[in-house]
């Protein structure tokens, strides 16, 4: 369950003034359900997934509620493009204290998972986004979390990585849930019961994803 | 009430710590790893600077020795605090932006990487001190400290006051990127104005009343001081003390205010 009461969102702009993202949003996320997230580009997915991660604090209002949610893993957050694919592990892994026989098996199930094969040990800024894609989710599943964020990751994927992301979502089903950021409204089908849609300064929880993707492409249009 | 409050505190430095010591491995690695020559690089530019002040020397001056100590001794004793004060600052600029994708952990924070950045460098540049002064010793030049504490403490205020005036510009440059480049063109002005080739003492009276107060001058006056014999420093240790204090208190304070916006940018 995440509770999100009264939030103020705002971003300093280079030009001078501030740029209002949200504005007194609130939003209740019932524990136990897969939740898709829809939007236009720049209509506020990433940073809702940003207070929800906790990686930034609101202006006004709180985030509370807060089971174990992951970072929001992206294909340019989560993950450093001057460090080796094993580095991002290696980094992830410390910071969340674990010693160094837990460093060697999480290392070990994140190359297993990804499958970028020699790459693994190359500086991430020489992967193609499809490569990142595959590391941020691999290192993202090799922690136990309640909650996984995902934004736009599996969009960039190709199919055998998308069935192998299914296949993970599907084997955590129960213990977490995910709450996924895509413009792909077929794999928010798949993988979610219940839908987000962002846009307007605020952001509305339905019950059903096929409402919130109505709702989207009504707007879209 | 108050244990649990204190636990909190435990768990929370314990977890920094943990972010700090994984940053710092990083910065290890990210700072000199792409070299062929490596770490020898921090070794060399120091040791490269020195040479040329007194390579200089010879050739301007006729006298083989300034304050009785051999050139090389007067110029190492002014390049090595100096840039211990220029590589805190220019190392703190920049010291956000290099992990910013790592900020959305939520307990990686923008100032953990300043640290990791600042202790780094330190700790290569404590290295480097002692393998010049272990070369200067096997070379013949040896130069006893009459005051190692004090030493200690003008080299630790002036390494402070460089890496907080950094972590200003770096806080400002998050908003206003000019301020990061404007930050980084001082290190030119900064060299030529802070004592590396000349004392206070050495200073025409005409421009003495204002190079007067660059605190890093007064840092590296305090240091010949406290190394040549002949040489009485006019540098003053609680000069330096204000503007470390003061630098320190206004850059916690400014990076205080700004942290959220440092964090989402």
């Amino acid at each position: 369950m995440i509770l999100l009461e009264n939030i103020s969102k705002s971003y300093p702009l280079e030009e001078g003034g501030r740029r209002q993202v949200f504005n007194n949003l609130s939003l209740v996320i019932p524990p136990g359900v897969n939740v898709g997230m829809l939007g236009a580009n720049g209509a506020g997915k990433s940073t809702l997934l940003r207070l929800i991660g906790g990686s930034e604090v609101p202006d006004r209002g709180r985030v509370t509620g807060i089971s174990k949610v992951s970072p929001p893993f992206g294909l340019a957050s989560g993950i450093s493009t001057a460090m080796t694919g094993r580095d991002n592990v290696k980094f992830a892994s410390r910071i969340n204290g674990d010693n160094t026989q837990a460093m060697s098996e999480r290392i070990a199930r994140v190359e297993a998972f990804a499958e970028i094969g020699e790459y693994f040990l190359q500086p991430v800024r020489t992967y193609s986004s499809g490569m990142r894609a595959r590391l941020a989710f691999a290192i993202s599943m090799a922690f136990d979390y309640e909650y996984y964020l995902m934004d736009e990751l599996t969009a960039v994927g190709d199919r055998a990585f998308r069935m192998k992301a299914e296949a993970a979502f599907k084997e955590k089903r129960g213990r977490a849930c995910v709450i996924l950021a895509s413009h792909s409204a077929k794999q928010l089908l798949a993988e979610c019961e219940a839908g987000i849609y962002v846009g307007n300064g605020t952001a509305a929880y339905f019950p059903s994803i096929r409402d919130a993707i109505k709702i989207y492409h009504a707007n879209e249009s | 009430m108050i244990s649990t409050s204190v636990n909190e505190l435990v768990q929370t430095l314990g977890r920094q710590q943990r972010v700090v010591y994984a940053l710092l491995l990083r910065e290890m690695r990210n700072r000199y790893g792409k070299y062929y020559l490596g770490y020898l690089w921090a070794f060399i530019m120091p040791v490269f600077r020195v040479a040329v002040l007194t390579v200089l020397h010879a050739l301007i001056f006729e006298s083989n020795t300034i304050y009785g100590a051999p050139p090389v001794v007067f110029f190492f004793l002014g390049v090595w605090p100096f840039l211990l004060f220029l590589n805190a600052y220019m190392r703190s600029i920049g010291s956000f932006s290099s992990y910013r994708s790592l900020f959305v952990y939520r307990t990686v924070k923008p100032i953990d990487a300043w640290i990791a950045a600042v202790v780094t460098e330190l700790a290569i540049y404590l290295i480097i001190l002692i393998l010049c002064y272990l070369a200067a010793v096997w070379w013949g030049l040896d130069f006893a400290i009459d005051k190692p504490l004090e030493v200690i403490a003008v080299v630790a205020l002036v390494y402070i006051l460089g890496a907080t005036m950094g972590l200003i510009v770096e806080t400002i440059s998050v908003n206003i990127p000019d301020v990061g480049r404007a930050g980084r063109l001082a290190r030119r002005p900064l060299f030529w104005a802070s004592g590396v080739f000349f004392t206070i003492d050495m200073l025409p009276p005409a421009i003495k009343p204002y190079l007067i107060w660059n605190p890093v001058l007064h840092a590296t006056d305090l240091i010949r001081g406290m190394a040549l014999s002949e040489y009485t420093p006019e540098g003053s240790l609680s000069y330096l003390c204000y503007w470390t204090l003061g630098m320190t208190i206004f850059a916690l304070m400014y990076y205080r205010q700004h942290r959220f916006d440092v964090a989402s940018r």
